[in-house]
């Protein structure tokens, strides 16, 4: 078991006063066979009380949380402490060898009428955030489709290409860059890649989902890591058919392991924002946040 | 029958058999019709449009941007149902809503359909109004309250449903402004046909809606996107009979998961919201956050129970046409019976067999997207050539799930009046229903429409047709609509429960008023004196340098020097797109009168409405010449004034004639300290001095007033004195000041949270203060090596920016709900 303490906090600042705000957080990780929720904790200033939490159509556990007194300045920050079980991922990436399905033997699995299909089956179209991929792009992904049969092959395939093919570089786009621009460009950072890869996998009829999450990050060799030095994580997840799901990071070309810690899936980023708001008030309003990801010390 | 001489009817005709005999269920009518002829029905004609306009009756048309405001057309001639056929379709009507009703429970509840296999999930994954964000909620959220359904008849005589409103059903308001109508001027038509009243159905719709919550007197609002909406003037009506409160989303504001309307006193509760607004614009925290319509937080005071909304969010998706073929399964499934009512032929391309048959039959087809936000991208494919018939079909083959297409059905005419004389038109009927406890309504009677042209199939409000009053037939005499009072009992309004945003537009109403007429009076004034002075002389640029001050349209004439002022001065009239000028503060005082035209007397409205039609023929184009610009400035000038006093007799004092007071009055301390500052205080030679003094009074208005104060010839101190220090002159900034002060006590007095007064009001004791202190030798004493006097000017920008903080202080204290 891997103790993993997570800080991620975001902080709004006004531009002027705002008398109310109403905020949704989605920054609770996820629980599953091998990731597992030990402490939670959402902390928000200015306080307030008014903090309910749901639990959204994906799956996806959320706050909403209201503020009314007069702020220029909103601060959200979850403090977590999940454990992730190596073995289990480990063995679960095992699996994976086994699997051996076509594009053919996916559409007959999809066809089926379970829970599982209806739920794949919403992956399949585009979503506000992630269009049908343009002639371009859905050729260049297609490459790895006509090397390989085997969708888990093509898609290691995909997911390896886009590692090399482009380059990681922060501040180049936004949420609302156009995977055109990043596809001409070759630079994005992981939530380009991700989005870039769903499109494709989309328009070729695979159910892909986005994945929001974070990842354990290394500091240069004999230095302290900085605290507050990572950032949300985002990579894609596959519907296999009788397989079930594999994600995939064309980040770092890897299947995700026991360094990846998964908050929630969505059709794209606009399902699973980390937090968002409304506020009453004008002016404009920037927008920070740190992330840090440590493992704890007695495991 | 001298008046149906060479009509000709389709197939199916409602009037008339295929051998040219009166239908059974028309003959009444054709009786009361038989002495009349083509002349006496464009008399009623002209009744009832006269009528109707009166009364305000209109349809916006979106992207129309010249006239935007279409009247509403109603036929003389109704639309007339058979008793035993009504009972058959009203039978059908109902055991269609209440199957919608069972499948809007199931999609955002069990989700049966899907996991049976009833419908394919796609239908839904697709469909935009598909709303994730109300999934799992209590069951008695999913509650269709209120719906209709439009349908025509096919050839073979039985009637069809061709589409289903569930989302914000219109017409109701037009419906029953059609029976008023026709009652009040077609009533020879009606004498002996018994026909059903209609009226009774409102009255059962407004009853029901106290049953939603506990209380006794609910508190209901209709949600409304706003005047540029195309069915507004039916938000405004039936709201009005339907005794709620007609807002917009910023009148609105969540709180602690319960909703509230911002009034003056404050904060109101709202139990019921009659919702005009697209689902996914409802709420920008949870649905689409570029909306300016909705209200942050408005879902989860849904989820919560806190309010009850007609129809809920999510509801949408039933309009979805991919629904339509499976609709009679889905009967089957959930009643066990088949559908009694036959709709439109549909195929959902979603599926291979009928993918096929729509590919291989394209020509016959009409092709629609299953997401009724697309609905306007409707194709007719007989009208296409084979070109844009292939693209069509490859776009079919690549987005499958997305395409529903319909057969092309030769629906039946009905005889219309049309500009004088009567011709067949195809048409539509819509019926409307509405719950109360588990029982659904349905109204005898409704909308029908006709085409606007005969030749195309869709008959539709956006497309300009005209409407039909619907008679339905009933076996025994009815209360007639016209002798039911549909008017709301009379309300004690009381200041306190004027909507804030209605309150500040009243504010700002004064404001852009004030700021139109003295900024085409100054510029008349201007365009004057260059009229009588020829040449091209200094003062000229004096004059036209302080329009720019006064508008605020820098850098104007005081940038590079202008060979020809005339364009400058053009743009300063008729550029509604640069702040400042004289269009601008036109649209802006536009904007504000749509907002809240309807409080307004007739008089007021159409003054405005001669107005903009006037302003928009003479901005539109150049003008040939200056004395063609001031003769247009004139008559401006006059609509404006009529307008602003029809409109101070329109706002009464409970309505918040004190905002409007209060806007004015800002507005008209700002302008003559800005035309103060850009015209006297530099310092002129005597003879120049004369001219701009003189011009100064004229453009105030104050020329006279000034004479009976101060005998003397023009100087400097006494206008300044007038201007600024005048008490008992009402135009003068003392007076101005006095007057606001006086204003603002007035609301105090009114107020239930008088802290708010004082931290505005010490502005205006701060000016008044600063007024009684300094007196005009100091303001004019000359000021060592400038140009300027210097101390005025001061003293008039420290007087200006108190004034601009009173402003803020004053609308943020009145109009933000900042400190709830």
């Amino acid at each position: 078991m891997i103790h993993y303490k997570i800080f991620h906090e975001t902080v709004f600042q006004y531009s002027t006063q705002v008398s109310f705000s109403h905020n949704i957080a989605r920054l609770k990780p996820a629980q599953n066979d091998s990731q597992k929720l030990e402490k939670y904790k959402l902390e928000v200033h200015p306080r307030t009380k008014a903090i309910e939490e749901y639990r959204d159509y994906f799956g996806n556990s959320l706050s909403k949380i209201f503020i009314k007194q007069s702020h220029d300045k909103l601060i959200v920050t979850a403090h977590s402490v999940v454990s992730v079980d190596e073995e289990k991922i480990a063995e679960k990436i095992r699996s994976f060898e086994q699997i051996d399905i076509s594009l053919e033997e996916l559409q007959d699995d999809l066809r089926s009428l379970n829970e599982e299909t209806l739920y794949a089956r919403q992956f399949l179209f585009p979503s506000d955030l992630i269009p049908n991929p343009g002639r371009e792009i859905a050729a260049y992904g297609k490459e790895s489709f006509e090397k390989y049969d085997n969708l888990f092959e093509a898609v290691s395939d995909l997911t390896a290409r886009i590692f090399d093919d482009f380059d990681f570089q922060s501040g180049f786009s936004n949420v609302t860059t156009p995977i055109e621009t990043i596809f001409k460009e070759k630079k994005g950072v992981c939530q380009d890649f991700a989005t870039l890869a769903i499109s494709i996998l989309r328009g070729l009829g695979i159910p892909t989902r986005y994945a929001s999450g974070y990842i354990q990050t290394y500091p240069p060799e004999g230095k302290e890591k900085l605290f507050g030095a990572d950032a949300s994580h985002a990579w894609f997840s596959v519907y296999l058919g009788r397989y079930g799901w594999v994600d995939f990071d064309p980040t770092n070309n890897k299947i995700p392991n026991e360094e990846y810690i998964l908050l929630g899936y969505g059709r794209d980023y606009n399902d699973i924002t980390p937090l968002k708001g409304v506020v009453q008030g004008s002016g404009s309003s920037y927008l920070s946040v740190r992330v840090d990801v440590r493992t704890m010390p007695d495991s | 029958m001298e008046l149906f001489e060479g009509y000709q009817g389709a197939v199916y005709d409602e009037m008339f058999t295929p051998e040219g005999e009166i239908r059974e269920h028309w003959r009444s009518l054709a009786e009361n019709l038989r002495t009349l002829d083509t002349e006496d029905l464009t008399l009623k004609q002209e009744e009832i449009d006269w009528q109707l306009r009166e009364n305000g009756v209109s349809y916006n048309i979106y992207d129309d941007k010249a006239d935007s405001k279409r009247k509403w057309n109603l036929d003389p001639i109704p639309f007339i149902l058979p008793h035993d056929e009504w009972e058959t379709l009203k039978r059908g009507i109902r055991q269609r809503v209440r199957l919608f009703d069972r499948i809007f429970k199931d999609i955002y509840g069990e989700q049966q359909l899907l996991k049976q296999g009833v419908i394919p999930a796609e239908i839904l994954y697709l469909d935009s109004h598909f709303i994730r964000e109300v999934y799992g909620f209590e069951s008695s959220y999913y509650d269709l309250s209120l719906y209709a359904a439009d349908l025509s008849r096919g050839p073979d005589g039985t009637f069809w449903v061709i589409s289903d409103k569930t989302e914000a059903p219109s017409g109701l308001g037009y419906a029953i402004e059609n029976r008023l109508a026709m009652h009040s001027i077609n009533h020879s038509l009606i004498e002996n046909i018994h026909v059903h009243n209609i009226v009774r159905f409102i009255e059962g719709f407004k009853g029901s809606l106290s049953r939603y919550t506990s209380d006794e007197k609910p508190f209901i609002v209709m949600l409304s996107p706003g005047p540029y909406n195309e069915t507004y003037f039916e938000h405004s009506y039936l709201s009005s009979i339907l005794d709620c409160e007609l807002v917009r989303g910023e009148d609105l504001l969540v709180k602690d998961t319960y909703l509230y309307l911002k009034n003056l006193s404050g904060l109101r509760k709202v139990d019921i919201v009659i919702r005009r607004v697209d689902d996914r614009f409802c709420d920008p925290l949870e649905l689409r956050n570029d909306s300016q319509l909705g209200v942050a937080g408005l879902l989860e005071v849904l989820q919560q129970g806190h309010v009850r909304m007609i129809n809920p969010i999510g509801v949408g998706v039933l309009e979805n046409l991919g629904l339509n073929p499976f609709l009679n399964s889905i009967c089957e499934f959930f009643f066990d019976e088949p559908l009694i009512l036959p709709q439109i032929a549909t195929w959902w391309c979603g599926q291979e067999k009928e993918r096929l048959y729509v590919l291989e039959n394209l020509k016959t087809l009409i092709v629609k997207s299953i997401d009724k936000r697309n609905a306007n991208s409707m194709v007719i494919c007989k009208h296409l050539d084979q070109e844009a018939l292939d693209t069509l079909k490859e776009e079919i083959e690549s987005n499958p799930y997305m395409y529903i297409a319909q057969e092309q059905i030769n629906f039946s005419t009905i005889p219309s009046f049309v500009e004088d004389s009567i011709v067949a038109k195809k048409n539509s009927i819509r019926l409307f229903c509405y719950k109360d406890r588990d029982e659904y309504h349905v109204m005898n009677g409704g909308l029908a429409r006709i085409s606007s042209n005969k030749d195309i199939f869709v008959v539709s409000n956006q497309r300009g047709g005209g409407s039909k009053d619907l008679w339905v037939l009933s076996d025994t005499a009815e209360t007639l609509d016209d002798s039911v009072d549909l008017t709301p009992p009379y309300h004690d309004i009381s200041f306190s429960s004027i909507i804030t945003k209605r309150a500040e537009n009243i504010y700002w109403l004064g404001r852009y008023l004030k700021r139109s007429i003295v900024t085409a009076r100054v510029i008349r004034s201007s365009l004057k004196y260059m009229l009588s002075h020829h040449s091209a002389d200094m003062m000229t640029d004096d004059f036209l340098k302080a329009l720019t001050h006064l508008t605020m349209t820098y850098p104007g004439f005081l940038g590079a020097q202008l060979i020809d002022p005339r364009k400058e001065l053009e743009s300063l009239i008729k550029d509604r797109n640069r702040v400042g000028t004289l269009a601008f503060t036109v649209s802006m005082l536009s904007n504000v009168h749509l907002n809240i035209r309807n409080q307004f007397s007739n008089e007021a409205r159409k003054v405005f409405e001669k107005f903009e039609h006037k302003w928009s023929r003479y901005s539109r184009k150049r003008s040939p010449d200056l004395r063609d610009d001031v003769d247009n400035l004139d008559e401006l000038l006059i609509y404006l004034s009529a307008y602003k006093e029809l409109t101070r007799e329109s706002i009464s004092k409970e309505e918040g004639l004190i905002f409007y007071q209060i806007g004015s009055k800002v507005e008209m301390a700002m302008l003559l300290i800005s035309e103060i500052r850009s015209l006297l205080t530099l310092r002129y030679d005597r003879s120049r001095e004369q001219e701009v003094l003189q011009f100064m009074l004229n453009a105030h208005e104050g020329y006279t007033a000034y004479r009976g104060y101060y005998k003397s010839n023009l100087h400097l101190a006494p206008v300044v004195e007038f201007l600024i220090f005048q008490k008992s002159y009402a135009k003068s900034l003392v007076g101005i000041i006095d007057a606001l002060k006086r204003f603002t006590r007035k609301l105090r007095d009114k107020d239930t949270m008088q802290a708010r007064f004082y931290s505005s009001s010490r502005y205006l004791e701060k000016i008044h203060k600063r007024i009684e202190k300094i007196e005009v030798k100091k303001l004019i004493a000359e000021c060592e090596g400038s140009y300027i006097y210097c101390e005025l000017d001061s003293f008039l920008t420290d007087i200006a920016s108190l004034l601009n903080e009173f402003s803020n202080e004053f609308t943020k204290n009145y109009f933000s709900h900042y400190y709830e």
